[in-house]
């Protein structure tokens, strides 16, 4: 089965089995490594990626609904060899640990940021997205400040 | 990759390497140096990749060995993950303490139970580090301990944050507790009363040499808190027999830095350095990076010591093949010991180029005339540390860490539901390399055995965070016990 779809910007052809899971594509067909698996069964958020506008969880995504989709990686935050605000927030102020809930993390803040109607805070945005290490405070900490960098621009 | 009696490598996510190899050498029969392990991104370790890795590169090996030499690569998925590798040791204690009337501490018996699994992973060490914290921060001249660790048909349990200690901690703390009340005494000043000090002997015959205040630190974390006020008012709230119930508890407690007794010694860990080509240096260590910021806080050290930016420092990837064993990356040492020898290396360095004003110029210079630089060092025991293993006399840990912690809950008996609504932490943690590396470390340790998710917002030693406590977790930590905390608060009603 031959389905093309667009990865931060680059146009793909691929052939993977219909449902192989866009997260497998991603990161071994295509090289894009930043999205992280963590429990592969829909309840982590490590692999959260945007396609096509929406939040999705790319271990719950057969490649076959991906087809002709646009999908945001954390890959495609960073723009111009800048980083992103919120990645800039994250390294500030100790957002990240391990990593590995990092990108996922990242994106769901960033689709919050986006939409700040569809959630009441940064608690219900990230609340499909866990983290181990951090204990969220200083999460929930770079998100605000990304957000008050975002309302002064 | 496994070609027997030529070659094994194995790359994988893990906080000791040179375990790994110690675990593959007699699995293939081979000599340590033919076994290659590389340290990939470990992401989260918490001491559940400490000892564990052995087992999956050694069953990894073993498949690509019966493939002949091809390269196999192993994943668990969640159910595997959580039936195979190890879990922190549930534990039961019993304490019987006795008492003057005015709340002075004078004979403590202590029996400490551990929950072993099925296989022997690293429980006797997990016993050892749970025993030598079982009595707490108190002065007790009587102090009797016993620690076993049985055989069960259950999971394995192994290293998990805290390494025994914690479930020691939650016991002796809770025996405090109780003890207060039976006194009538508030829990706080019970406490005031058994705090160690300087020159006191712990159980295993150590004579605390640092200054350490406890009082002072208590004091600060009740009036961050407002403990006092607090307590008479959710006495009052309790009473009023309303649909919620709040209450307000303290802990005190230490935490030994580094291996237990002698353990340093027997590792003797070995830290390497080297000039690089543009003039800066090249940390090679096992010690690996996973989240809590080894290298960071390496790259700092060397940077001072040296004298060169931060950014001139380079840290090799932990490769059995290049770097020496600098011990596992566990039990607080990274920083402490490997930190340390950093230190070292870096002014042997600066010593081999004659004390220069510009490293990166004479560090230059020395590669153009004399080829590569490189210098070892070895860590050398304290000769004021002695530990007898057998007596379990001595010093048992180089340093500590102290800490007072003050959390507040909220039950809601409709629900079933528990919310930690306040956590303040007061922590004595030595000299900080990087402030908001410790703080992230800080903040992240109390949050983590209570919450799954939650909202919050703090500062770095002032937490305050409503978190819900959902009665589905039922995670065998001593915080919580085997049912959930909200089940067994509501039978306790």
């Amino acid at each position: 089965m031959q389905i093309s779809l667009t990865v931060n910007g680059k146009n793909y052809q691929v052939t993977p089995p219909p449902m192989k899971r866009l997260l497998d594509v991603l990161r071994e067909d295509l090289a894009w490594t930043g999205t992280k698996e963590g429990c592969g069964e829909g309840e982590c958020g490590a692999c959260t990626a945007i396609m096509d506008g929406v939040l999705v969880l790319t271990c719950m995504v057969p490649i076959c609904q991906a087809a002709g989709k646009h999908v945001t990686t954390i890959e495609g935050l960073a723009a111009d060899g800048k980083l992103h605000r919120l990645q800039q927030a994250f390294l500030e102020k100790g957002g990240a640990q391990c990593g590995i809930c990092t990108p996922g993390m990242i994106i769901a803040a960033a689709y919050y940021l986006e939409h700040p109607d569809e959630a009441e805070d940064i608690g219900e945005a990230l609340a499909g997205n866990q983290c181990r290490c951090t204990g969220y405070t200083r999460i929930f900490e770079s998100v605000k400040a990304a957000s008050s960098l975002y309302s002064i621009v | 990759m496994a070609i027997p009696g030529k070659q094994v490598t194995v790359w994988g996510s893990m906080q000791c390497p040179y375990y790994v190899q110690k675990a593959l050498a007699p699995l293939f029969g081979m000599e340590p140096e033919q076994i290659r392990v590389v340290q990939t991104e470990t992401g989260g370790g918490f001491g559940g990749k400490e000892e564990y890795p052995n087992m999956i590169a050694g069953h990894a090996a073993l498949l690509s060995w019966k493939a002949g030499g091809r390269a196999v690569k192993m994943i668990y998925d969640r159910r595997e993950d959580m039936w195979a590798t190890t879990k922190r040791h549930p534990s039961k204690t019993r304490i019987k303490a006795g008492f003057k009337r005015d709340g002075t501490l004078v004979v403590l018996d202590i029996d400490l139970l551990l929950d072993g699994g099925a296989y022997p992973t690293l429980s006797s060490v997990v016993l050892s580090r749970g025993t030598l914290h079982a009595a707490g921060p108190y002065k007790c001249d009587c102090t009797r301990v016993r620690g076993r660790v049985v055989m069960t048909n259950s999971v394995p349990y192994g290293a998990f944050r805290g390494f025994g200690a914690p479930q020691s901690i939650y016991a002796i703390e809770m025996h405090m507790n109780r003890s207060a009340q039976e006194l009538g005494i508030d829990p706080a000043e019970i406490r005031r009363r058994n705090f160690l000090h300087k020159g006191d002997q712990m159980p295993t015959g150590q004579v605390i040499k640092e200054e350490i205040d406890l009082e002072m630190m208590m004091d600060r974390a009740l009036e961050l808190s407002s403990y006092q006020r607090k307590r008479s008012e959710f006495e009052e709230f309790n009473k009023r027999g309303e649909t919620h119930r709040r209450g307000i508890g303290l802990s005190v407690f230490f935490h030994g830095s580094g291996f237990t007794g002698s353990g340093e010694t027997r590792i003797g860990s070995e830290v390497a350095m080297r000039l690089t080509a543009q003039g800066g240096v090249e940390v090679l260590v096992a010690n690996v990076e996973y989240g809590q910021g080894t290298n960071t806080v390496l790259a700092q050290i060397a940077a001072e010591a040296c004298r060169i930016p931060p950014d001139l420092v380079e840290i090799h990837q932990p490769d059995t093949a290049a770097v020496p064993n600098s011990g596992p990356t566990v039990a607080s040492r990274t920083t402490m010991i490997t930190g340390k020898l950093v230190e070292r290396a870096s002014l042997e360095l600066r010593k081999r180029l004659r004390e220069p004003d510009d490293f990166t110029t004479a560090a230059r210079q020395y590669l153009a005339e004399h080829g590569e630089l490189k210098v070892t060092v070895r860590y050398e025991p304290s000769a004021e540390i002695h530990w007898d293993d057998e007596t379990y006399r001595g010093e048992a840990y180089a340093a500590y860490a102290w800490s007072c912690d003050v959390a507040e809950v909220e039950l809601d008996l409709i629900d079933c539901t528990a919310r930690a609504t306040n956590f303040v932490s007061v922590v004595e943690c030595g000299r900080v390399i990087n402030p908001l590396l410790a703080a992230c470390q800080i903040t992240s340790f109390p949050l983590r055995p209570m919450c799954r998710r939650f909202r919050s917002s703090l500062s770095s030693f002032r937490i305050r965070i409503p978190v819900p406590i959902r009665p589905k977790v039922s995670v065998r930590c001593p915080l919580m016990g085997r049912r959930p905390l909200s089940h067994r608060l509501w039978l306790k009603r």
